[in-house]
């Protein structure tokens, strides 16, 4: 089991976890204390709706991940996730690489549909044309970090014949993409290294517009359609599958229950599962600091 | 005078180019150590074959390389050199910027431009003709978003209805430098920027960069009173910082450098009115490149201080 880190979100987002130094220091712990990769995800322009039932405000993934990446020497710098469609595939394309060739071939780019309405008719992003470019921007991506000329028409651009360098160092740069839908499994077995199942309980409704996913018999269940569909177009390099527990409690809450957690690892990693996502913050620095280094002695030591 | 110094350009593609982590951080480093106040980096996302062919260059992103800038200093300034506005969605660029701005404890100034490159304007799905309408659009849009407070604001190609971004930047203004010679670029600069980047620009370019030439100081000079008459006529009392470039008595990577003759022209700049120098990176080995930042240090910027 390999092990990722993120700020548990909130709204508001506590100052210090927008101050370069915390961040430095929150790279710095999670390295020392076995974490291989720091995650953030992204929400640029939210609607109050969702801000004040449940959602939560968030950096820039790339500028957060690149400060981070500055002051650590083997973390992974991981996207989870960013919401493709969001953004112009070329700006990602020349964002990821510039990251990846900073960082030495350390990103992980976690990438996802999104669902958030408001947020789309702010970004100018019909919602309705999400999957349509949501394929657009994976091939867009491959395309522009070979360094080669790339010429591609669409309805929304027209690039005759452009380049764009540095290029990334990772070759095939990791992308993982996130969510429980058919297309999505479809997705990753065809073009990604990871899959992000996305934890989905039926009391939200449907919400986050995708299939629910309340335990490890529907993750299983999900795994066995993606294993299909690798099958079917023949490939054979393995998956990085990347879930959570929820067994033995917050990893930041002082009744913290190592044991029971390591055993829900277990399971997961009986079901496939070979990344832990571990989401960790209080709004006092230290504590969440030192919940990290305690996880890293309990937890990743141990595993 | 203070004094900006830019990322190498990446004229011979990754070969010497400042990409990696480590030659970064020298290099950003060397540069607060000779007594740079700022270090800038352009963009070129998607930029043309042809243009590519003919004298241009690949950038890396300027924001992913400006943070990991920002974590490797304390106090020099990070400065986009330019930014394509109507590239990017404004509010993802507020986002983008805010929070750059907070990492680095508020040393962002944001330096944008219309752009000209219509293949690059085509890759990137923007209409070239709306190019002037986005530029004006993005910077009121950045300035609501910046606030914090809830967002109401139907765009060109956006409707954003009760949308806002938290964390705010660091500044309470973030610093806007507008890039170009043209009336229309001085006038905005008047009316709703803290800077202005004229950009030297000879006769043989004024037509694919669509703006006036600058030739010599003599034609920079001759922008100015209407930049200033127009500042006092809408009310602006404070001061505008303005940065150009200074080639007189050579590059510091050249033997051959005038260190003399370049601060002799830089007091004339600055007698006009100029405030900022920008100087490119050498592209060529990293030595070198650290050797003509530490020079231009002692030869250079020395003089203009105590």
């Amino acid at each position: 089991m390999r092990f990722a880190v993120g700020l548990h979100a909130q709204h508001p987002m506590p100052d210090a976890w927008s101050e370069g130094s915390f961040l430095a220091a929150l790279g710095r712990t999670a390295e020392t204390a076995g974490f291989e990769a720091v995650y953030f995800t992204e929400h640029p322009m939210p609607s109050d709706e969702w801000l004040v039932s449940g959602g939560h405000d968030a950096l820039d993934p790339f500028v957060a991940l690149a400060y981070i990446a500055a002051s650590t020497t083997t973390l992974r710098l991981f996207t989870n996730l960013t919401v493709l469609p969001y953004r112009n595939p070329f700006l990602l394309a020349k964002s990821v690489a510039t990251l990846d060739r900073l960082s030495g071939g350390r990103v992980i780019l976690g990438a996802g549909v999104g669902y958030l309405t408001g947020e789309y008719a702010a970004l100018g992003v019909p919602f309705e044309e999400r999957n349509e470019r949501f394929d657009e921007s994976l091939s867009v991506l491959r395309s522009t970090w070979t360094g080669r000329t790339v010429s591609v028409s669409s309805p929304r651009f027209e690039a005759a014949a452009n380049t764009a360098l540095p290029r990334p160092v990772q070759d095939p740069l990791p992308i993982w993409l996130g969510g429980n839908a058919k297309i999505t499994l479809r997705r990753v077995a065809a073009h990604a290294q990871g899959w992000m199942p996305l934890i989905n309980p039926r009391s939200l409704g449907d919400r986050r517009r995708t299939r629910h996913l309340e335990n490890l018999d529907d993750l299983g269940r999900y795994r066995a359609e993606l294993a299909d569909e690798c099958a079917r177009i023949g490939r054979t390099d393995p998956v990085d599958i990347a879930y959570l527990t929820l067994a033995g409690g917050s990893a930041t809450a002082a009744d913290f229950n190592a044991e029971q957690h390591c055993e829900g690892l277990g399971e997961n990693a009986s079901a496939g599962v070979n990344w832990n996502i571990v989401n960790i913050g209080g709004d006092d620095t230290q504590r969440t600091l030192d919940a990290i280094a305690r996880y890293g002695e309990t937890v990743i030591s141990g595993s | 005078m203070k004094f900006s110094l830019g990322i190498p350009l990446m004229h011979r593609g990754e070969d010497h180019a400042f990409l990696d982590g480590e030659d970064v951080t020298e290099l950003a480093q060397a540069a607060e150590r000779a007594g740079f106040d700022s270090f800038y980096v352009t963009e070129h996302p998607i930029p043309g074959n042809k243009w590519l062919s003919f004298g241009g260059h690949h950038a890396p992103d300027p924001f992913v390389t400006l943070s990991w800038v920002a974590a490797s200093t304390t106090t020099l300034r990070i400065l986009t050199n330019l930014t394509v506005l109507p590239y990017r969605n404004p509010f993802l660029l507020a986002k983008t910027v805010a929070t750059l701005d907070r990492l680095s404890n508020g040393r962002v100034i944001l330096g944008v431009g219309t752009g000209y490159l219509k293949p690059e304007y085509f890759a990137m799905g923007v209409d070239f003709e709306e190019r002037n309408d986005l530029f004006d659009e993005s910077i009121d849009v950045m300035r609501l978003v910046w606030t914090g407070e809830a967002v109401n604001y139907e765009g060109r190609h956006f409707n954003a209805r009760e949308v806002s971004a938290l964390p705010r930047p660091a500044q309470s203004t973030v610093p806007i430098w507008i890039g170009g010679n043209s009336k229309l670029t001085r006038r905005r600069v008047a009316e709703k920027a803290q800077g202005w980047m004229p950009m030297p620009n000879p006769a043989a370019n004024a037509k694919s960069t669509r703006s006036p030439v600058v030739e010599s100081l003599d034609d920079l000079a001759a922008l100015m009173p209407y930049l200033h008459e127009h500042a006092a006529s809408v009310g602006r009392t404070d001061p505008l910082d303005i940065m150009f470039m200074c080639f007189d008595g050579g590059a510091p990577e050249d033997t051959a450098f005038n260190a003399a003759q370049h601060v002799e022209a830089l007091h004339e700049q600055a007698a006009i009115g100029i405030n900022f120098s920008a100087l490119n990176g050498a592209e060529g080995a990293k030595q070198q490149a650290l050797e003509a930042v530490a020079r231009y240090g002692e030869e250079v910027i020395a003089k203009f201080r105590g």
